[in-house]
């Protein structure tokens, strides 16, 4: 049984970093997206007086959350374009291990995007990310695994309905309202260089709630 | 309307008007706030059946899942349905409070973020059946995101308050209500809790055989263009 | 390893819609079915029951594997394979890549020598290295064949699989189906293919299965009648 599941979870997970590298269409969208909302962030605030490194926490959450959103329902639209999906949903597999290589590769663009991004935040931003790098990249991995954990639920809930592309961001974000507010102080706190051992529980708990009833519910979203 | 119903009906009436003449006579008025305070009672009188209806979505919704029984989905909807008025009622009743009292209209306290969290979830919760067209898929999909959004809000409540325990107050929001001290306005409270719960359940029980209602009437009517067609 | 399937009373409804209505058949192995029927008849939510992607509204559907019941649709998923219009390929990867996913999705292990004869089978020897994107549509139909021939199925559900394709191409699938130990079910308008290839037929008409037929007493011109009956109209 355990060489069946790591059958079907890396042979999901390789197909989609391998499509990934080759269209580089969901990296290259979400990133010039995210570059270009840390400069609509910059004038959007700059007139509230909020010091620049101040905002980069916030700034860098807010590219996550909006770039992971198309990025997550661009990568589902690939998989229904051809009706991919449906041979997913007919492969003799079980559906919680197809959740967790689906959540699995898309938290591994969206944290490589991260990445890049944080070079970004020192050159627009002036912020210092050396006080606690390793918090911060805890705290980044956390709230990006705990966004798509519920991300991937959320876009095949309203893939099916008539609206998919409108709803998918609408019904989205009120659910992430406690993963961005954790995940925003956890990595202004790693900023500041100290520990964000509070901000950093309520991720955990959110990963393993959200993970282990992705598994469980996934299976339920997989018929037609 | 069976004679459960009437009972129930009949406590909730008496219930209901014992809780109106101890919010609004017998109870004193707040020391500091005066009388406006007494909006307090169907403010926390709405957000507990809310609560309530909540956790029977979550319920529910696990229990269609389990036994794919229609019953269960109708059942939870009905639910979402009642708490999603809850918690307007809490939306709309905090603000007036809030006016006089904070001398704003909202502000980022811990419990109201919450709740309009948690109206957002019940809203989609509610609404997003209408946009899925297979009928055989709209109970399913339902019922995963009512687990999905049930289990988000006791997150909600937790980030909520950390975020406030770490960041500065600002002065107007004093703790409200902190100035329960007359034994009659603990009555006052208990009274409109139990008249809101009961409300939950008579409107939750009219509201299923409602919906069973409409259903078998949806039943027969196709089983009658049936006969007519072939 | 034999795979049966039996079903009685099926119905489904899409709202007030009734898709199938009542409908009972046996599936023995070895049979080979073409579901005829105009457009709305019932024929794709017959085919989508029985590939278990959706449940019935009512009715009892029981599945055999070597005579033992198995209700499993995981383990019933091993032994049958869809094949319809949709091509179910990704775009972004080369035949040979969609394939290698495929073998590791139902674990059949074959090495990439044996992917090869099942691409020279359907005719794409000459292109695994192309992007899925890149092949013409009968081509991705051809690849889309392979993929459903891949784990060796028991059962094969056949959503006409002749669209997009050649004559060359018609002709190998033609080949192909009726060389074969498998069972499969056909649902296509080529009213012509589905005498020639089944020899069992299922007649829908609005949900109802109208007539059930075996084709050893069944003349061409009678079975038309029988596809008249239905109001059918001959396919392309």
């Amino acid at each position: 049984m355990s060489d069946n599941v790591f059958h079907v979870f890396s042979a999901v997970l390789r197909k989609d970093l391998r499509r990934e590298l080759r269209s580089r269409e969901i990296f290259i969208s979400s990133f010039l997206f995210s570059v270009i909302l840390l400069v609509i962030i910059f004038y959007a605030s700059k007139t509230s007086g909020v010091q620049l490194e101040a905002m980069s926490s916030g700034a860098l959450w807010l590219c996550i959350l909006f770039s992971g959103t198309i990025g997550l329902n661009r990568s589902h639209q690939s998989e229904t374009a051809n009706g991919c999906y449906r041979a997913l949903i007919l492969a003799p597999v079980e559906g919680g291990w197809l959740y967790l290589a689906k959540v699995c590769s898309n938290a591994l663009l969206l944290i490589v995007m991260e990445l890049l991004l944080l070079p970004l935040l020192v050159l627009f931003y002036h912020t210092d990310i050396s006080k606690n790098l390793g918090m911060l990249v805890t705290s980044l991995a956390l709230g990006t695994i705990a966004f798509t954990a519920v991300g991937n639920l959320v876009v095949v809930i309203t893939a099916n309905t008539r609206m998919k592309d409108v709803l998918f961001p609408v019904v989205q974000l009120p659910l992430m309202v406690p993963t961005l507010i954790a995940a925003v102080n956890a990595t202004e706190l790693a900023l500041q260089g100290k520990t964000p051992s509070n901000w950093l529980q309520v991720l955990v708990a959110v990963n393993v709630v959200f993970l282990s009833a992705g598994f469980l519910l996934y299976d339920f979203l997989l018929e037609e | 309307m069976s004679l459960k119903d009437k009972l129930l009906f009949a406590l909730m009436f008496v219930v209901m008007q014992l809780a109106l003449v101890w919010a609004l006579a017998i109870a004193p008025p707040d020391k500091l706030q005066g009388d406006v305070q007494r909006i307090f009672y169907f403010h926390l009188g709405s957000i507990w059946p809310g609560f309530l209806a909540f956790f029977y979505v979550l319920y529910g919704s696990i229990r269609y899942l389990v036994s794919r029984d229609l019953i269960w989905d109708r059942k939870s909807l009905v639910s979402g349905e009642i708490g999603l008025v809850f918690c307007s009622i809490v939306l709309t009743t905090g603000p007036v409070w809030a006016k006089p009292t904070w001398g704003v209209y909202w502000a980022w306290d811990a419990r109201l973020t919450s709740t309009l969290v948690l109206w957002l979830v019940f809203f989609f919760y509610v609404n997003l059946r209408n946009y899925i067209d297979d009928e055989s898929k709209r109970p399913r999909v339902s019922a995963v995101l009512g687990i999905v959004g049930a289990l988000m809000v006791p997150f909600v409540y937790m980030s909520t308050r950390i975020f406030e325990t770490q960041h500065p107050k600002p002065v107007i929001m004093g703790d409200a209500d902190s100035g329960i001290r007359d034994p009659n306005m603990n009555i006052a409270l208990y009274l409109s809790l139990a008249a809101f719960t009961l409300l939950y359940i008579y409107l939750w029980r009219l509201g299923v055989q409602q919906m069973l209602t409409k259903d078998r009437l949806k039943k027969l009517r196709g089983r009658l263009l049936r006969l007519e067609g072939f | 390893m034999s795979l049966s399937i039996r079903f009685s009373e099926l119905s489904k409804q899409f709202g007030e819609t009734i898709a199938l209505w009542r409908v009972s058949e046996q599936l023995h192995p070895g049979d080979r079915v073409s579901i005829l029927g105009h457009n709305g008849a019932g024929k794709s939510t017959l085919l989508h029951i029985l590939a278990t992607l959706s449940r019935p509204s009512s009715g009892d559907i029981s599945f055999s594997l070597d005579g033992e019941t198995c209700d499993n649709p995981k383990k019933l998923r091993n032994h049958l394979t869809f094949l319809s219009h949709e091509p179910m390929l990704y775009p972004d990867l080369t035949a040979m890549e969609n394939l290698r996913f495929i073998n590791r999705l139902y674990q059949r292990n074959l090495s990439d020598a044996q992917l090869g004869e099942l691409l020279e089978r359907v005719g794409m020897a000459d292109f695994a290295e192309r992007l899925f994107r890149t092949c013409s549509r009968g081509m991705q139909q051809r690849l889309s064949l392979a993929r459903a021939l891949l784990p060796q199925p028991k059962l094969l559900l056949l959503d006409e699989p002749f669209s997009g394709l050649d004559r060359g191409g018609v002709e190998r699938m033609k080949h192909l189906f009726s060389n074969t130990e498998m069972s499969w079910i056909l649902v296509t308008h080529h009213l012509r293919l589905g005498y020639e290839l089944a020899n069992r037929f299922w007649i829908l008409h609005r949900g109802r299965m109208l007539h059930s037929l075996h084709k050893r007493d069944l003349s061409y011109e009678a079975y038309l009648r029988f596809c008249e009956g239905s109001s059918m109209e001959e396919g392309a």
